[in-house]
């Protein structure tokens, strides 16, 4: 009976470290970057410290390191704040809805990316999801108009006094034109890549909009979603991906 | 983009790897912190003769003691030196009967004394001149 309770202990503590490493990995693969690694090194290192300080009786150490410990939850939230907020929207994602069948949009989106590139006229157009981008657009004309084919490639002509900035599309309509987005701050980011792709990583760092760059250097298409590019082989593929990113409620 | 993804596989390892030193970390901080019980045998001592009195035969050397606390303070105890120590301050010759409580150890404040063996002990003083 007794070796009973002992084993049913020991199962009880494996449980426990098992599902604490579960739950610190889950929630580690939340945060994105080098600097997750680094948090989660410097909190071993305290816990680490704590212990020792614990075992030695080191009363003030102890109290110093578990005052770090317990105001590093704010601190965190601070500097996670936008891992965080996009953690939170890609949970609450909802996979039923991505079988109702998509809107026109996707379909004049790829049309006009399709004769932008081949013309290589540069473009940047941003799909607004779950988080607004509004707090992030600089400048900017209101449009707030269907999305159109026409009306996009129309945007992006050299002569267009709103050819330079953003095309912003959001709830199914084109809102805005002419809007500058942040650039990005991540200086691993290629060197070689022009100010429309650094500021389509920028903003796509800081909220969870999907952007679509077409280059006027080399025609091609990309796809930035949270701050990695991912160039488009053609254009089918490119709808393929705005139907797997873009779910249907974000367009009305 | 294959450097990307390799980075990114790396990162992804070095999270994994930390995550799982986090949580034994915290894990084994919870786990020392647990109570436990100990049985310790301690030296026995007494403190602050009165003048003019000495022992009258043998004191008792050593108590039996258990004592309960977290884990991590009971795992140093039996490398340090703890004591019993009888405080002899305003004893006078004859017969003594000390009981042997909490205060006389000198454990750490969150170490509790559950029981002593011998719970008293009787100590016999007698003058310097009578001897």
């Amino acid at each position: 009976m007794n070796s009973f309770l002992q084993n049913i202990g020991i199962l009880r503590d494996l449980l426990d470290l098992s599902l604490a490493i579960l739950i610190i990995s889950r929630l580690a693969r939340l945060l994105k970057g080098v600097l997750a690694l680094r948090i989660l090194a410097i909190l071993s290192a305290l816990v680490a410290l704590h212990l020792l300080a614990r075992f030695f009786s080191l009363q003030t150490v102890r109290l110093i390191i578990d005052l770090i410990l317990a105001s590093s939850v704010v601190g965190l939230a601070v500097i996670f704040q936008t891992d965080i907020r996009r953690a939170f929207a890609t949970l609450t994602r909802s996979r039923t809805e991505k079988d109702v069948e998509m809107s026109d949009v996707i379909d004049e989106l790829v049309f006009a990316v399709a004769g932008l590139a081949q013309k290589k006229i540069g473009a940047l157009i941003v799909i607004e999801r779950a988080i607004s981008v509004d707090s992030y657009l600089a400048v900017g004309t209101d449009i707030d108009a269907k999305v159109t084919s026409e009306l996009i490639s129309s945007i992006f002509l050299p002569y267009s006094p709103i050819h330079d900035g953003a095309v912003i599309i959001q709830h199914g309509k084109l809102t805005k034109a002419g809007c500058f987005l942040p650039l990005t701050q991540n200086l691993e980011v290629n060197k070689a890549l022009g100010t429309r792709h650094r500021a389509a990583i920028g903003l796509s760092e800081l909220v969870d909009a999907l952007v679509v760059v077409v280059s006027e250097e080399t025609g091609t298409a990309s796809v930035v979603v949270g701050g990695k590019k991912t160039d488009v082989v053609d254009m089918p593929s490119l709808g393929k991906t705005l139907r797997r990113l873009v779910e249907p409620r974000w367009l009305k | 983009m294959t450097t990307m993804h390799a980075r990114g596989h790396e990162w992804l390892k070095g999270v994994k790897a930390l995550s799982v030193l986090l949580a034994v970390l915290i894990w084994l901080s919870v786990i020392v912190e647990r109570p436990g019980e100990m049985v310790l045998t301690v030296p026995v001592g007494l403190d602050r003769m009165p003048p003019g009195l000495q022992l009258d035969g043998v004191a008792p050397a050593e108590a039996e003691v258990v004592v309960s606390g977290p884990r991590i303070l009971l795992f140093l105890l039996p490398f340090h030196q703890t004591r019993l120590r009888i405080d002899l301050t305003g004893a006078n010759a004859g017969q003594q009967q000390i009981s042997l409580k909490d205060g006389l150890f000198d454990l750490d404040p969150e170490i509790k004394v559950v029981h002593v063996a011998p719970a008293t002990v009787t100590i016999a003083l007698t003058s310097r001149d009578q001897k």
